[in-house]
């Protein structure tokens, strides 16, 4: 697909990345995103998915606090508003992803999962994932959760691996994912 | 949390600094940027929307935070840090936030930072490479990390950003805001590499012969401007960190 | 003969890169880019970013106008 001359405008900054480009941004807009949940991270997720193109389905409802308050996504970038098939999902901790390419996100880390990941090994990692999210911690961990979703439609290639990024205080650091028991015999 | 603190910046990562922050129950909370909105900021600068573009960057994000948390006292600025008024920006904050994209403007926050003892959140994002640090009374400080500016100027290729990596920075300054250094003249710097998605946390020692919080240092004004030329989206030195 | 031609006159940074950027990944691998550009700034970094980004820098010739012709050929890492 061509970028529009709006697009060219407001994504350039991206566009100029190396690994990005105008064939990476093209890749954002056309990867959309549907949200699984609410949580206060996955709210800050979205804002960022949607700034920078990914089109976002909050099949849950909008977010309510934090960068979207308020604001329409429609309003806040018109080409994160068009429904599309999802590519990936985003997840709030306690909501079982309908894909195995998705990102969990809960209140001490977040799961990043391929698209041939066991789903078993998933919903282990995700079972460690706390619930309840502090609304400070959330900035970051939206981030991230945005930041993972964004590479995975840039191309990061995970194919079978779950990824865990664990927040121990004000450290975030990748943590060994827990398996399922049928792959835990395999080790 | 700090009573009061001063976001310098009110970009790429000031946005969530400044979130986080008012979440985190700062009773006062300064906004300083010289800068209008500009369309080309909106992938990166969430508190921004399309209908800010040529509004002060200051009032956008001042009217959003305040809507938001009417609780905070606001203040916000429209204008540039420089040598003129570092020092009272400093002796003025419990806590001051780096959300600046001038390399130079780093080392006199960092500088500011060591002379007036107020702590001072580093943060810097080059492309996918991001960092974080806590800065305070005692050092470690930049110039402990970097000793000097760079002095090769980034070029535009390298102004590349995505939003999402200056929102985990941001965060991650907004979370050091509350937690002090582990001990005097030690600081842990947050590395993310958002290609890989990787994490890492480096110790950072107080260097005894740093030329700004060194034993016997006397203080250190870099006056040098950053260019014209609007080009680091949010650049810091990265060089002796990897 | 270019295969393409673009005008950065018009463009601050760093939208001239991005324009230049552009440009070359549209064109095949090995294709020929034509830029004018205009403004010390751009005459120093255009070129540095196309290097960096693996492109070749062909020439860069000053015309009467006061504008410059920076000609460069595509390179494509993903071949």
């Amino acid at each position: 697909m061509a970028l529009t001359e709006a697009q060219i405008q407001r994504y350039g900054r991206q566009i100029l990345l190396r690994e990005v480009g105008g064939k990476g941004q093209a890749r954002l807009l056309e990867r959309p995103v549907r949200v699984e949940g609410r949580n206060p991270a996955t709210d800050v997720a979205v804002a960022y998915l949607a700034a920078g193109g990914t089109p976002v389905d909050c099949r849950d409802g909008a977010p309510r606090d934090g960068f979207l308050a308020g604001v329409a996504l429609e309003a806040f970038n018109p080409d994160a508003a068009s429904p599309a098939p999802a590519f990936a999902v985003l997840a709030a901790a306690g909501t079982a992803p309908s894909s195995t390419l998705a990102v969990v996100v809960g209140g001490d880390g977040l799961v990043v999962a391929g698209p041939d990941a066991c789903a078993d090994c998933l919903a282990a990692s995700v079972a460690t994932l706390a619930i309840a999210v502090s609304p400070v911690d959330a900035v970051v961990l939206g981030s991230l959760a945005a930041l993972a979703l964004q590479r995975l439609a840039l191309g990061l290639d995970l194919a079978a691996s779950i990824r865990l990024i664990r927040l121990s205080g004000v450290t975030p650091a990748a943590a060994p994912a827990p398996r399922c028991p049928a792959h835990v015999e395999q080790m | 949390m700090p009573p009061s603190a001063c976001v310098i910046g009110m970009g790429g990562l000031g946005c969530p600094a400044s979130l986080a922050l008012a979440r985190a129950g700062v009773a006062a909370l300064t906004l300083i940027d010289p800068d209008v909105v500009d369309v080309s900021n909106l992938h990166r600068q969430p508190w921004h929307h399309p209908a800010d573009v040529g509004r002060a960057k200051v009032e956008s994000a001042g009217e959003k935070l305040a809507a938001l948390f009417p609780g905070v006292a606001l203040t916000l600025r429209r204008e540039a840090v420089d040598a003129s008024n570092a020092e009272a920006l400093f002796r003025g904050h419990a806590l001051v936030v780096d959300a600046t994209d001038g390399v130079h403007t780093k080392f006199l926050l960092s500088d500011a930072a060591a002379l007036t003892g107020t702590p001072l959140i580093y943060g810097g994002v080059l492309r996918f490479e991001g960092l974080a640090m806590r800065i305070e009374r005692g050092g470690p400080c930049l110039r402990c990390l970097f000793e000097t500016p760079p002095e090769d100027v980034p070029t535009c290729a390298q102004a590349g950003v995505l939003g999402a990596m200056a929102g985990v920075v941001g965060g991650l300054q907004g979370l050091l805001a509350c937690a002090p250094n582990p001990e005097p003249g030690l600081a842990r710097l947050h590395v993310v590499d958002g290609w890989t998605l990787g994490l890492r946390t480096v110790r950072v020692r107080r260097r005894a012969d740093c030329a700004a919080c060194g034993d016997g240092a006397k203080p250190v004004w870099s006056d040098a401007k950053d260019a014209a030329c609007p080009t680091p989206a949010s650049t810091s030195p990265m060089r002796s960190a990897r | 003969m270019p295969d393409a031609r673009i005008d950065i006159t018009y463009e601050i940074c760093p939208m001239t890169y991005v324009r230049v950027k552009l440009a070359l990944e549209a064109l095949p691998d090995g294709g020929v880019l034509e830029v004018r550009l205009k403004g010390a700034e751009p005459l120093k970094n255009v070129p540095r970013s196309a290097r960096e980004d693996g492109h070749e820098v062909l020439s860069l010739d000053a015309l009467p106008d006061g504008t410059s012709r920076l000609v460069l050929r595509a390179h494509h890492r993903e071949g």
